[in-house]
């Protein structure tokens, strides 16, 4: 349909294209400009998670089993959830102790272990080669279906051809110049590639933009809506078991592993781990990415189902492949340039895992595999590794593409995109017992590690890999049916005869069960070395280390500066280590070349310039060989590592100490000023109470006086005294009661005594009793109380003394011609007393005051206060004993009405 | 820092609500024949936890 | 007008002005006064004192404290900014017995401070000699 020529020169200007992003993404770091220094970059980058099984398989895996394609979408959705801290801690050691791959991680974890180091990278080569091979396979068949459709039956099969007319050999090794250009221009592979993430980063978008341009194209052009797509498939019974997807899922113990597994590849994946860790920037940039990673996921897979509908609506009868329904379906329409974008978004998806996939498995097997071995090699002790180990990295690039090629070619191509994918997570998820339980426990060690991986990795081998061979007919097909020397509990398939779990989740399950068992049973029941506690420890409680650390003295015995530079100069080449060189000497504000002897934080330094090259443990070797006496003095570094931690520990409960008798501190002042406020409130009560005492002693004692001095005074003046004598005394015996009930509630010393009373009678008996004062004034005292009794819990006399005061004092405050009236009014739960008179009422702002103790209302006409203050404010401790409310309401000039609200029933007080 | 502690706090027990929210047996209650919008009410079902989850993410981390 | 005999006997009388808002307070001391002979005013507040002492300024002064509208502090310090009043002899009488308040009330130009309750006699005793000087 199209020209193989129209497509070459796209995807080799599309190649072009990235290049140039690359290019610049470089020019611009060097200048300290970087373009990737952002969040957006970084979540993009990171989605180099999706490659053409994403693009082409997801639709493969729908059109078969539904919704089972989402299991590999929903586990990075998940972790991301926890990145914040649980990325940070990976990112914050890695930058510390400057780890460059996944290997490298887990070999400094545990002891900074070449045998680690190598075991890793050996997994990861063959776990990373099926799905390398998958990339191959999905570019080279969707280039032949491209120029050949719709001729599909002329789509050659590998097995058909040999291997030089192989499109996807070309492929491979147009990838592998592709990756070494892209890799390894540098002679450092410790810095960053920033100009491959910038690449990574527009692939991601790009092949975003061609699964959304298909998805639109194929929902709301072909089908105008969803809706009709799944209407339209429901209706075939064919289909009706992608629709319904009840039976899609093949059981939940596969979806169960699946989803745990993606956990494991989107972080473990050496690709993942490079993108994630090595490349990241700023520690910052994990938060917006830990959501925008997963939005992407869910914006790539929202058309995947309508698409793998579509293809078998429209294929339905045929054999179209439905792994290529994405490229298949617009081609049929007619869509030849949304096709050639399509291929294009899959050629992305395909370039930017190899890149990024080659550089970290090449940086891998450089430091892990090929170093440790030069190391070990005499004839090259002197020799410039520069540039040997440049081209050690070339080379496997080139060894990984061409072994991912014969993957696809002798087993692959039997499988689908996706179950070729699996195969390679089922084989990264082995990493994650070591890692994840080396992060948080410092028990894991390097043995229970090495063990665990494998026996894990052989597990993985025996029940995914071996299988495959059978099926390929490398083996006997028997292996599979019968077991290993036909023994039925050693089938690959269904060790110890269980037959519940799908291959991929019957391999996850065993070789996880038998990695995790063995490393923590070896580490609970072995020794660790000195070494590796040093390194549990840095890297578990990486957070709690203080920067100084970096500093500390590693190495117990000399070595001469020109030595280590030696060393500098031939893993890095002269100009990076004079760069290192100029860096130390600035930092430090020192001159090199005047020091002979070496200190410990110089040797720390190259160290780990050199683990940045070489890895951690290679560096430790080469390191190893120039540091003449006492080889490392553990025993001290144990001890100053424990100082140190001791020490921030220590500060760290002074800090809290220090915060604790700060908060203590201001307790008491708290507290002291409240006493004060007390004891001034106590003060201000006794000097009110005397005054309030010493104005009726003060008549009492003028007019006794008065009538002692003067015998002859006449009956009437002498009757006028007398009275103003006893009634100042009834005033100042009423005070004096007051006052003590006052203390009384105030200190919570009175006994109350609560019982059922009748509120009508003792309202009834409360008038009586200031009947006599009515009477005096002349006042007008009515009332309104409900025929039936109304019963109450309260204490009587209490509740007396509250309506006697309220009646008297609206008597007392009322004018010339006093109208009181007292009503009660039964209101279900509560009963409501009111007082209510005909006075000059009570100002608004004086309504809350007048319930506050010595608070005397003036009398509006006289000017002149009445009563001691104390008598409201006694009602309203009463009241509010009884759980009741008290108030006024009134407005100057219409009288007052006091009310209270009690409760009929009292909870336990 | 107790507002650092809360954020992981809320982000652990999201990620557990969502494994249990997308494994079994919650995702069999959505394993029915029932059109919601039209569209399987599984695939309806996913299309929005998953946005909900994502959001919730979001709004955890970027609320300050 | 019992004590008013002797009172008369006087050429010019001694005019008092008692300020009190207890009026049993009040009416014990002007029993006291009118006793003594002098010529005895009454006021219950602040306000109403001033407005007398504009009509008649008297030689003597009874002042209560705390009183409704102007307390004794304010009237004293009034009196004392109006030069024509500066021979006016000022007495209070207080129930507020704090060293502060007496302390206050001095500085205030008050030139006697008598605690309530009172001995009848002493109080007499004072005015009388504050009114000889």
């Amino acid at each position: 349909m199209l020209s193989e020529w129209v497509i070459l020169v796209t995807s080799f200007g599309y190649l072009g294209i990235l290049f140039g992003i690359a290019y610049l993404g470089d020019k611009r770091a060097d200048a300290g400009n970087s373009i990737i220094s952002n969040p957006y970059i970084y979540a993009l980058s990171i989605a180099v998670y999706c490659t053409t099984w994403t693009f082409y398989g997801s639709v493969g895996r729908a059109a078969v089993s539904g919704v089972g394609f989402l299991p590999i979408y929903l586990g990075p959705t998940l972790i991301a959830a926890v990145w914040w801290f649980l990325l940070r801690k990976i990112i914050r050691i890695s930058k510390t102790f400057r780890i460059t791959s996944i290997a490298d991680f887990l070999a400094s974890r545990f002891g900074k272990s070449a045998f680690i180091g190598g075991l890793v990278t050996v997994i990861a080569i063959a776990g990373i080669i099926p799905y390398i091979s998958l990339q191959l396979k999905a570019v080279s068949s969707t280039f032949n279906v491209l120029h050949l459709y719709p001729a599909l039956e002329r789509v050659p099969k590998s097995v058909e051809i040999t291997i030089w007319s192989d499109t996807a050999l070309y492929v491979a090794i147009i990838m592998a110049l592709f990756s070494i250009l892209f890799g390894t221009r540098h002679i450092d592979a410790t810095e960053r590639h920033e100009g491959m993430v910038a690449a990574i980063a527009f692939e991601s978008l790009v092949k975003l933009l061609a699964f959304l341009a298909v998805g639109f194209y194929v929902v709301f052009v072909l089908f105008e809506k969803p809706g009709d797509i799944f209407s339209l498939a429901a209706d075939s019974a064919p289909m009706s078991m992608l629709t319904h997807m009840k039976t899609s899922l093949e059981s939940y113990s596969s979806w169960f592993v699946l989803t745990l597994i993606s956990v494991f590849a989107v972080m473990f994946l050496p690709r993942q781990f490079q993108v994630l860790v090595v490349e990241n920037v700023n520690e910052e940039h994990v938060k917006k990415a830990s959501w925008l990673f997963p939005l992407y996921l869910f914006a790539i897979n929202l058309f995947v189902v309508p698409i793998a509908l579509a293809g078998k609506i429209t294929f339905f009868g045929s054999s179209v492949d439905a792994d290529i329904f994405v490229l298949t379906l617009p081609l049929t329409y007619g869509e030849k340039f949304l096709a050639l974008f399509v291929y294009i978004g899959g050629l992305s998806a395909a370039t930017g895992m190899v890149i990024v996939e080659t550089i970290a498995l090449s940086t891998m097997v450089s430091n892990d595999l090929v170093v440790p071995v030069l190391l070990r090699i005499k004839a090259l002790q002197h020799e410039n590794l520069s540039s040997l180990l440049l081209n050690t990295r070339r080379l496997s690039i080139l060894l990984v593409l061409l072994l991912g090629y014969l993957y696809f070619r002798f087993i692959g191509e039997a499988y689908a995109l996706v179950s070729i994918g699996l195969i390679s997570f089922a084989a990264v998820a082995q990493f994650a017992p070591p890692f994840l339980l080396g992060l948080f426990w410092k028990g894991a060690s390097r043995r229970g590690a090495a063990w665990g991986l494998s026996i894990g990795f052989a597990i993985w081998m025996y029940t995914l890999i071996f299988p495959s061979l059978a099926i390929a007919g490398w083996i006997p097909i028997s292996f599979i049916d019968e077991g290993l020397f036909g023994i039925p509990a050693l089938r690959p398939y269904h060790l110890f005869n269980i037959e519940v779990f799908d291959p991929i989740t019957h391999s996850v399950v065993w070789s996880l069960l038998a990695n995790t068992g063995i490393l923590v049973i070896m580490s609970l029941t072995g020794q660790q070395s000195v070494q590796e506690k040093i390194q549990a420890k840095l890297f578990v409680d990486v957070f709690k280390q203080s920067p100084m650390l970096r500093g500390s003295p590693v190495w117990g015995g000399t070595a001469r500066v020109s030595d280590l530079t030696g060393l500098l100069v031939r893993l890095l080449g002269q100009e990076n280590c004079n760069r290192a060189l100029e860096r130390y000497e600035r930092r430090h504000g020192i001159s090199l070349s005047s020091i002979k002897e070496a200190d410990a934080g110089f040797v720390e330094f190259v160290e780990r310039e050199l683990s940045g090259a070489i890895g951690a443990a290679s560096a430790r070797v080469m390191i190893s060989t120039v540091v003449e006496g006492e080889d490392v003095s553990i025993d001290t570094l144990m001890r100053v590592l424990d100082e140190t931690s001791q020490v921030i520990e220590y500060s760290h409960r002074l800090e809290e100490k220090s915060r604790e008798l700060e908060t203590a501190t201001q307790e008491l002042k708290r507290t002291n000023e409240r006493l004060k406020e007390l004891d001034r409130l106590k003060d201000e009560f006794i000097s009110t109470v005397s005054h309030e005492l010493r104005t009726p002693l003060t008549s009492i004692r003028a007019f006794s006086e008065i009538l002692c001095d003067d015998i002859d005074m006449d009956r009437e003046k002498r009757r006028e005294l007398l009275n103003i004598l006893v009634t100042e005394t009834e005033r100042l015996t009423r005070l004096v009661n007051e006052i003590l009930d006052f203390t009384k509630l105030e200190s919570g010393t009175y006994s109350w005594a609560f019982e059922e009373v009748d509120l009508v009678k003792v309202i009834r008996e409360s008038l009586r009793s200031s009947g006599q004062l009515a009477q005096s004034t002349s006042a007008q005292v009515s009332e309104q109380l409900p025929r039936k009794a109304v019963m109450i819990v309260a204490d009587r006399d209490r509740i007396m003394q509250v309506i006697i005061n309220l009646v008297t004092n609206a008597i007392k405050y009322s004018g010339e011609n006093p109208k009181v009236e007292i009503r009660l009014h039964d209101e279900g739960p509560h009963v409501r007393i009111e007082v209510a008179d005909n006075g000059p009422g009570i100002p608004h702002e004086e309504q809350e005051r007048i319930f506050e103790k010595f608070h005397q209302i003036t009398d509006r006409r006289t000017g002149k206060p009445h009563g001691t203050g104390l008598g409201l404010s006694i009602c309203k401790r009463i009241v509010e004993y009884h759980r009741g409310r008290i108030f006024v309401q009134s407005s100057p000039g219409h009288g007052a009405t006091f009310i209270v609200i009690l409760p009929k029933k009292q909870v336990a007080p | 820092m107790p507002e650092f502690r809360k954020k992981i706090e809320r982000l652990t027990a999201l990620l557990i609500g969502g494994i249990l929210l997308l494994n079994f047996p919650l995702l069999a209650i959505f394993h029915r024949d029932a059109l919601w919008f039209g569209l399987p009410a599984l695939y309806m079902y996913f299309v929005t936890a998953w946005a909900l989850f994502i959001a919730l993410v979001a709004v955890i981390l970027e609320r300050s | 007008m019992i004590f008013s005999k002797r009172g008369y006997s006087r050429v010019e009388r001694n005019k008092i002005l008692i300020i009190d808002d207890e009026p049993q307070i009040v009416r014990a001391l002007e029993l006291l006064m009118q006793r003594e002979g002098f010529e005895v005013r009454s006021a219950s507040d602040g306000i109403e004192a001033l407005s007398s002492i504009e009509d008649a300024a008297p030689d003597l002064i009874l002042l209560d404290l705390m009183m409704p509208r102007m307390d004794g502090f304010e009237l004293c310090q009034k009196i004392r900014s109006n030069p024509a009043w500066k021979n006016m002899i000022i007495v209070i009488l207080t129930a507020k017995g704090r060293d502060i308040e007496r302390e206050k009330g001095m500085a205030l130009g008050a030139d006697h401070y008598v605690t309530k309750p009172f001995s009848t006699r002493e109080v007499v005793q004072l005015i009388k000699s504050a009114l000889e000087h």
